[in-house]
């Protein structure tokens, strides 16, 4: 049941989206209200990473031609592999941190 | 059970009030400064002093009501903060855009994860305008006119799912960007608490791209991941 409730939580968007009926009833199993008050004490880790720009990956895209659509999509996916590098990390070997 | 209720809602009581006290004290310091009454600066004031007030309230929950553990906090202070001692125009990182980009493990990551900072450089850096601009869910941010409200004191831009990377809530963060100012992205485009890294929506490649291409050098990128929030803020815990 939590697995399904998550999922269609996740998609809840989607659906309101493109389907024109909204599903009622989840509030009363997941009262959006609840969700906003922190539970106290618990451990929060965060890693910075190190600090870098694009300029080589815009000159390449540059030199190429490319569409914007495709450098922002490629600049995104290098975004997205250094998230989820560093959390990554932090999960698994937060000693390779520091 | 409603013994724990209630005091729960004492505390959201509590920390709701003592928000409230310290946007009027604050807002009331930032007045003092400017003589007269001009309505375009009193708006900055106040969105100034709300978003001290919020920072101050996330850092006093993120140092002394969790268990707070940072990894390279002297070049995420250096990157972000105000720069110390120098007049109060002076800006971080010499003008450069930054952007900064994290995973979204809970409603609240956004104001909590600035409460990691350094106290003087979280409150010298909201009380002189440079904090992040964001954009967030306009279905949660701006759901009411007096949430609209708030989240737009506290620089958070409203976006929505299809309606593409240059919808007016990304074009206010392009202006931040053009201007040297700080941007942070959940390029994620939603909450996620499975523990993996959902795809990166191409909003944050456009603003980089479009950064490098009016401001002559391309933004500075941080990435940030943080552990631990959904356990703060859990989504599946309201089930039990």
């Amino acid at each position: 049941v939590r697995v399904a409730l998550s999922l269609s939580r996740a998609r809840l968007a989607d659906v309101e989206r493109t389907v024109p009926a909204v599903p009622t009833g989840m509030e009363a199993i997941l009262p959006e209200n609840r969700i906003y008050i922190p539970k106290v004490g618990k451990l929060v880790r965060l890693a910075v990473g190190e600090p870098f720009d694009l300029d080589a990956l815009l000159a390449h895209h540059a030199h190429h031609g490319s569409t914007d659509a495709r450098t922002r999509a490629h600049i995104a996916d290098v975004i997205e592999m250094k998230l989820a590098d560093l959390h990554h990390r932090l999960v698994h070997h937060p000693g390779s941190l520091d | 059970l409603s013994a724990s209720a209630s005091a729960v809602s004492a505390a959201a009581a509590a920390s709701i009030a003592a928000g409230q006290t310290l946007v009027v004290l604050a807002f009331w310091w930032q007045a003092m400064d400017e003589p007269g009454l001009n309505l375009a600066r009193a708006g900055v004031r106040v969105s100034r002093a709300t978003i001290t007030a919020v920072a101050a309230l996330s850092a006093v929950f993120l140092k002394y009501f969790s268990r707070l553990r940072v990894h390279g906090r002297d070049r995420f202070t250096q990157l972000v903060a105000s720069p110390r001692r120098d007049d109060a125009d002076s800006r971080p990182r010499a003008g450069r855009p930054l952007i900064t980009v994290s995973n979204h493990a809970s409603c609240l990551d956004d104001p909590l994860l600035w409460g990691a900072l350094p106290w003087a450089d979280l409150l010298r850096t909201s009380w002189r305008g440079h904090m992040r601009w964001t954009p967030g869910s306009r279905r949660i941010c701006y759901a009411n006119p007096l949430f609209g409200y708030f989240f737009g004191l506290g620089q958070v831009t409203p976006v929505s799912w299809g309606e593409g990377i240059f919808q007016p809530g990304m074009r206010i963060a392009q202006e931040q960007l053009d201007r040297g100012g700080w941007v942070h992205i959940f390029p994620e485009g939603r909450v996620n608490q499975s523990g993996r890294i959902y795809p990166c929506k191409w909003g944050v490649g456009q603003l980089v791209l479009e950064t490098a291409r009016r401001h002559g050098a391309s933004p500075l990128v941080l990435i940030l991941a943080h552990t631990g929030a959904c356990g703060s803020l859990s989504l599946s815990r309201a089930l039990g």
